[in-house]
């Protein structure tokens, strides 16, 4: 885990650094090329028996099909609108320095990632297995799992419902577009980079293939405590592994690496 | 978690207590399910896949009623013939022996721990529901507790080359077909996991684990355990039946966030190391 967090860190420390130097700046190459080749579409969508899309494969964050967090290309697609916080939730993700911010973080903290982390605090491999009515979400990060049902079942209801990490789940079909519906969703998980909620979080996100070799993936939040409106991603590029990879064992036992964020941590803070 | 290592304990108590009094009858307190249990019947022919293999997915409970009661799972009934005893090397049985109820639970557990189970743990160690996903060349097996999953390719590829593989938990995992049954083939697995309670194992540990579906109810899993370091010969088990969930359930969100019984645990190995056993 150490090497993922790493990993993470570093990427989380080079994005900026991207976004803020779009001159095609050259990075240490890690894995995979630093300007990212973009696979082929790679042919039609596959569909299930139902007609509906496959999602099945192992998919990888960015245009290259591999592992590669250094070279995701942050810049291509429409710019990210500023999430709408109200004064006083601004105020306080403002207040928060890096360092917190990391430590609030699934990836370093060993908590679950939940419902929208597991797409949006995960720089790691996903892997999806469909059937129809059925979705399942691997992710390689911690070796977490997550089974949602396709039939556009309702979700629970409220005596039913608890906060959960994954929340109340249902999806249904809007053409080729698979909309995974979240509410119930534990005040521990954070969107990401910590993006904190409350439990009036509501998370709408869709998944469609328009090709062979490209998943792609939008979230919507609602959180009417947190936010003045609701805020929607662009489309995030996801493509199917070029190598024919299969996700890798980690799980997140003994994270060094809290301990040391700690002490940097205790360090920062006044005498 | 801290319900679910509670049953999970209590299981074994209960367990150790029908074994020594098989006569008896005795009724627990039932706890979801009933105490006698009712098998599920088999339920009609296996359902297949498109390429011909036994198709395994479903929720799948321990026991044959279909639903989570740990209390009235029947380890009474016969499923074969009695479990031989394991056929740990001298020092491995000394060592074994030398275990308390304690250690057994806080060191040779992953459900105390909330270590990752691994292979064959994820069975054997795991008295919750089960899921599988299979497709042609494919077994998905996601678990309850603590949100794990493996996957394993089932097209009878060879294991890694030597100098690809590295401990895991889950080890270097290969499955292949004989006739209906699901052969999954494991080694280099990580030493920090456990066969089942407090069976450890060396580095040269190779788990065989057999799946079968003889109905549309019923699963079957049977597992050998070769570890030529630690045990005078290869270990096989009964076959331990599994059932299809009755009521559509899904497997519930679990994760061992904050396990409070290792601190309890951890006072009472210090309460036994006083001498007070």
């Amino acid at each position: 885990m150490k090497t993922y967090i790493g990993v993470l860190l570093a990427a989380i420390v080079m994005l900026p650094m991207a976004a803020a130097a779009q001159d095609n700046r050259t990075f240490v190459e890690a894995r995979g090329s630093v300007k990212p080749v973009p696979l082929p579409p790679g042919g039609p969508t596959p569909r299930m028996s139902d007609g509906h899309p496959d999602f099945s494969g192992v998919w990888f964050e960015g245009p290259t099909g591999k592992a590669n967090a250094w070279s995701v290309d942050r810049e291509q697609g429409p710019p990210e609108e500023p999430i709408p916080f109200q004064p006083w939730a601004e105020a306080k993700y403002k207040a928060m320095t890096r360092l917190e911010i990391e430590l609030s973080s699934a990836s370093v903290n060993c908590m679950p990632v939940g419902t929208p982390g597991m797409f949006t605090e995960n720089a790691f491999a996903h892997q999806i297995i469909m059937k129809p009515g059925q979705f399942v979400h691997l992710v390689e990060m911690n070796n977490r799992w997550h089974v949602i049902h396709t039939d556009g079942r309702p979700h629970k209801p409220k005596e039913e419902q608890e906060p959960l990490f994954y929340g109340d789940q249902t999806a249904r079909w809007e053409g080729d577009t698979l909309v995974i519906d979240s509410i119930s969703i534990d005040e521990r998980a954070q969107i990401r980079d910590g993006w904190f909620h409350s439990d009036q979080l509501h998370a709408i996100e869709r998944l469609r293939r328009p090709s062979m070799n490209y998943l792609e993936y939008q979230v919507t939040i609602e959180d009417s405590k947190v936010l003045t409106k609701p805020w929607t991603s662009p489309w995030q590029t996801f493509t199917l592994s070029a190598l024919n990879e299969d996700l890798a064992e980690n799980f997140c036992t003994n994270n060094e690496n809290v301990g040391q964020l700690r002490k940097l941590y205790d360090s920062q803070k006044p005498q | 978690m801290k319900m679910r290592i509670s049953a999970a304990f209590a299981v074994v108590c209960l367990v150790t207590a029908a074994v020594a009094a098989q006569d008896q009858n005795r009724e627990f307190v039932e706890a979801r399910g009933s105490v006698k249990a009712v098998p599920l019947p088999p339920g009609g022919a296996p359902p297949r896949m498109a390429d011909g293999k036994v198709d395994f997915s479903g929720v799948w409970f321990p026991g044959p009623t279909g639903k989570a009661n740990a209390w009235s799972v029947d380890r009474e009934e016969p499923t074969g013939p009695r479990q031989e005893p394991i056929p740990f090397q001298p020092w491995a049985q000394a060592k074994f022996d030398a275990m308390t109820r304690t250690e057994k639970e806080l060191y040779g557990n992953a459900n105390v721990q909330c270590l990752p189970p691994g292979t064959p743990g994820m069975m054997t160690e795991n008295p919750y529901v089960h899921q599988f996903i299979t497709k042609p060349g494919l077994f998905v097996h996601l678990i309850e507790n603590n949100n794990r999953w493996r996957v394993v390719h089932t097209d009878g590829r060879p294991h890694k080359s030597k100098e690809e593989q590295e401990p895991l938990y889950n080890g270097d995992m290969v499955g292949r077909w004989e006739g209906d049954t699901l052969i999954i083939d494991t080694i280099s697995i990580d030493e920090r996991t456990w066969i089942r309670d407090g069976w450890f194992h060396s580095d040269a540990l190779r788990v065989i684990e057999r799946f079968r579906r003889p109905s549309m109810n019923y699963l079957e899993h049977q597992f050998t355990i070769e570890d030529p370091k630690v045990l005078t010969k290869p270990w096989t088990s009964n076959w331990n039946r599994y059932t299809l969930s009755v009521n559509d359930e899904d497997l519930t969100e679990n994760f061992c966030t904050n396990n409070e019984q290792v601190e309890q645990f951890k006072k009472l190995l210090e309460v036994e190391k006083g001498g007070n056993r």
